[in-house]
């Protein structure tokens, strides 16, 4: 992930950002693979009114899909594969506000997402009888998180030194449920595959640590954990910093 | 107060590792039997004398099976999936 972003004044900044996304997926009990890239570009704007900040990011992506079942029934074994594409939208809209005492600051924030992601049609081959023709989808969802950053600076050989805290709660809701026509290719009839129920409440926790290197020169390493009823998921992350 | 700009400009290079687990590999879908005599038993009489997963015809005769069936209505759309590990009876 890169970015830029620009001062407009004091209190105020756009940005743009692009990023490229490798995932790998395993299905349980040797069922396939589904490996995807993902590319995004988005812009963000940020915007200080004295100690209330209010955010804003939109991101647009893009992504390929390569996807192999492995399929064994009375003996009969067949592996179909597929490349298929896919779109995406995300926007965030984020309010928060700073309170400070001495070297520690608290930032409670609530902010909303709206989601889409879409993937074409397709059908897979190379699976003789499992071969199966997937109609189009599009589904979407939209989300609100709360929760607050603890922030605490101190001094690390004599490096200026931000260690961040952030827990939260959200509650993620389903607008347009994933809902796929599904048939085998050598079939007439088609049945539909709804996705799963993805309304649900979630917590996470955030925790980052960024250290000055100079006046224009900073990196920070983080990792942030949520779970949600479906779902547990990690990321972890290294960045570097550059003002000029 | 929030730290106001001092530089016009500012890059930044992230790079992410992540993981996700799901907790389901698929939606578990309830459903209830709708039906009180919903469960059956009884005998049926072919003509082969034994089952296989051959191209040949099933038709009536003197060779006696024991049948199970399960029938129900299924309260929301999805993909279901029947079977026995084992059993006396020959699934049918």
């Amino acid at each position: 992930m890169t970015g830029y972003e620009y001062a407009l004044s004091p209190d105020s900044l756009v940005g743009v950002l692009a990023s490229a996304f490798k995932s790998y997926v395993d299905l349980e009990g040797s069922a396939g693979e589904i490996d995807s890239n993902t590319y995004s570009l988005g812009v963000f704007g940020q915007h200080l009114l004295g100690s209330v900040k209010v955010t804003g990011i939109f991101l647009a992506s893009y992504s390929q899909y390569d996807s192999e079942r492995f399929v064994s029934v009375g003996g009969i074994s067949g592996s179909p594969k597929v490349e298929y594409d896919g779109w995406g939208t995300s926007t965030t809209v984020g309010v928060s506000k700073l309170f400070e005492h001495e070297q520690v600051k608290i930032e409670p924030f609530v902010n909303a997402n709206f989601s889409t992601a879409s993937t074409e049609d397709y059908s897979e081959t190379g699976g003789g009888v499992y071969n199966m023709d997937v109609s189009s989808d599009t589904s979407s969802s939209t989300s609100v998180r709360t929760g607050f950053t603890l922030e605490h600076n101190t001094d690390v050989s004599g490096y200026n030194m931000t260690l961040k805290a952030k827990p939260y709660v959200g509650y993620q809701w389903e607008l347009n449920e994933a809902n796929n026509a599904v048939r085998l290719s050598g079939s007439a009839s088609s049945v539909v595959l709804n996705g799963r129920d993805i309304n649900s409440a979630e917590v996470g926790l955030g925790l980052e640590a960024a250290m000055k290197l100079s006046e224009t020169d900073s990196v920070k390493v983080g990792a942030e954990y949520s779970h949600d009823r479906n779902e547990d998921s990690g990321i972890a992350y290294v960045g570097y910093g550059l003002k000029f | 107060m929030y730290p106001r700009n001092k530089f016009l400009s500012a890059v930044a290079f992230t790079t992410l590792l992540g993981f996700s687990c799901s907790a389901l590999a698929y939606e578990t879908t309830t459903f209830n039997i709708l039906l009180s005599d919903a469960t059956k038993t009884g005998t049926i009489s072919l003509g082969n004398g034994s089952l296989g997963n051959g191209t040949a015809s099933i038709t009536t005769g003197a060779n006696v099976y024991n049948y199970a069936t399960q029938y129900f209505t299924p309260t929301s759309s999805g993909t279901y999936v029947f079977g026995h590990m084992m059993s006396p009876m020959q699934g049918l």
